[in-house]
């Protein structure tokens, strides 16, 4: 005799959808290209999952539009200010942050 | 009460929000075919009028100036599902109109709240979409459409009107075209016109009778709720679909049968696909070509239909049907411009009863295949896999050099990122611009 399937305990599989996006209105996949950064935490051909709900806060990482491109970056509080590590306001030019990467998706 | 939701520049806004190089300057969207220009973002607006061809603003594309865009319809539409999808985080109403509008219903909300509320929409949806909107608030959709249009038109507004809140709603109303007014086209309004009826102001104070009799209920709703009596309630629920159209001009006038038949078998593919993604069977099919209509001479149009006995989705049946009417439609000695398929009498899968007369046909078998050749075409690219009606080279396709990414729906068009580098300052002052 075979054992009965418990009907009440069966579960969803899991779903990454479900696990990586939590507004899938505000949230949109884009890829790393170009060469690898020494220290960087981002290699190229990455894909990242960015939420554009998400507040970014000090140490987050970001993608941002510097010089009309969008570029992946890490941010620190500076001044009252979301800016790179080192960077000279005026000097530098503007930073617009474009949405908050919440994962970071490699093949491995 | 209600909120008209309208996205702004909406096809030049989804184009802009993934490419930061073009922030604060001028795009256009041309229409299919790279016809003539269907949408301006505000930079644009000032120096090309609507339905400006391509070719007389190809200077200031050749120059820099202007930057414009093909139509990208899978990714106008997928922003355009992100903002609906935003809107319903404010109401649990929401009624999508076309593309770029919505409204939504706020019912239980009280009169102070709703300019704050207008607001957070308005930033919440350009937060989370990148497209910026307009909202107008009113007690009646014809109003809230107005607000609308005020709260595009007045940069001060910041995106919001809340029609309550007007000092003297009547002046404003005063100095508003009749031909603003939400459901009143070109002819309505030469009508009004013709009655001495000019401005919004005029029609909302225009005698019901007489409106009721020169134009029917419907007129008389419009005026009524532009006195504040809702006529016209929300609507969530899409009707329900009744035909399904694939049309498209050629990209270049053509004058063979076999192109033609080339084009309409392709068109009559993706109307099937259609069909099958909707679990619809046809039980009716009509293909159109006609010649330009902006041509004086040699003007032409066919229509030929057939009705379809069983009802079917089937791709190869629908093309052997269409290559007949093609040909009967067909007259020699015309150039082209576009053809359309259309399907009508459509049913749901399951509910088509057997016919009494048609051959059977062993359709597990058919849609099996039909079944393959869709997910085949969806993993590889449209068309990998397609039937030989269609042709390997088309000369009739559509042009759109000016093809943007489809960022959101492809996995290989995402929008691309480059890792930062802090540019080291230097002793010379190069300029140190970023590598394209």
């Amino acid at each position: 005799m075979g054992f009965p399937v418990p009907g009440d305990a069966i579960e969803q599989s899991l779903d990454l959808n479900h696990h990586l996006i939590h507004n899938p209105a505000a949230t949109f996949f884009m890829r790393v290209e170009g060469d690898m950064v020494a220290g960087q935490d981002v290699h190229p051909g990455d894909l990242l999952v960015v939420d554009r709900s998400l507040v970014a806060q000090d140490g987050s990482l970001v993608v941002a539009a510097i010089a009309g491109t969008l570029q992946i970056l890490r941010v620190e509080q500076h001044q009252g200010q979301l800016v790179p590590p080192g960077w000279q306001r005026g000097t530098d030019g503007d930073i617009d942050i474009w949405g908050v990467v919440a994962h970071l998706i490699r093949k491995v | 009460m209600f909120a008209l939701v309208d996205c702004n520049s909406f096809f030049a806004s989804c184009e802009k929000v993934f490419r930061p190089d073009l922030d604060g300057k001028p795009v256009a969207v041309l229409s299919n075919n790279d016809g003539c220009i269907v949408a301006r973002s505000p930079e644009a607006k000032p120096l090309i009028p609507m339905q400006a061809t391509l070719y007389s603003v190809q200077d200031l594309v050749k120059h820099g100036k202007l930057h414009v865009f093909s139509s990208n319809p899978v990714l106008y539409k997928d922003m355009s599902r992100r903002v609906i999808q935003t809107l319903k985080h404010f109401s649990p109403e929401v009624e999508q109109y076309s593309i770029d509008e919505a409204f939504l219903g706020l019912h239980g909300f009280t009169k102070a709240d709703l300019t704050d509320y207008g607001h957070k929409v308005h930033t919440t949806v350009k937060q989370w979409t990148g497209i910026p909107v307009s909202v107008g608030i009113a007690k009646t959709k014809t109003l809230a459409k107005l607000a609308a249009h005020g709260a595009k038109r007045y940069p001060n507004l910041n995106g919001v009107l809340d029609f309550g809140t007007l000092a003297d709603p009547d002046a404003v109303l005063a100095n508003i075209d009749v031909g603003e007014v939400w459901g009143i086209g070109r002819n309505l309004k030469a009508k009004l016109n013709s009655m001495g009826i000019k401005t919004v102001l005029q029609l909302k104070q225009a005698d019901e009778r007489l409106i009721k009799k020169t134009f029917g209920i419907l007129g008389l709703r419009t005026v009524l709720e532009l006195r504040g009596t809702a006529c016209f309630p929300m609507e969530p629920v899409a009707a329900p679909v009744t035909m399904r159209i694939v049309s498209r001009s050629f990209g270049h006038l053509v004058t063979e049968l076999s192109d033609i038949k080339e084009a309409v078998a392709t068109y009559t593919t993706r109307c099937a696909e259609k069909l099958r993604a909707d679990g619809l069977l046809a039980g009716h099919f009509t293909v159109t070509i006609r010649t330009s209509y902006y041509r004086a001479e040699n003007q032409y149009a066919a229509a030929r239909s057939v009705q379809l006995d069983p009802p079917t989705h089937d791709t190869a049946v629908l093309i052997y049907e269409a290559m007949q009417l093609a040909e009967a439609a067909f007259t020699p000695g015309y150039e082209y411009l576009k053809a359309k398929v259309i399907a009508t009498d459509l049913t749901p899968v399951g509910e088509v009863q057997g016919s009494l007369f048609a051959a059977p046909v062993d359709t597990e078998k058919r849609d099996k295949l039909m079944q393959t050749m869709d997910s085949l075409n969806r993993k590889l690219c449209p068309d990998a896999v397609k039937f030989g009606a269609l042709g390997l080279k088309p000369t009739w396709a559509m042009r759109s050099d000016y093809f943007s990414q489809r960022y959101t729906t492809h996995w290989g068009e995402l929008p691309t990122v480059k890792v930062w580098q802090m540019v080291k300052p230097t002793s010379t002052r190069l300029s140190c611009k970023p590598v394209r």
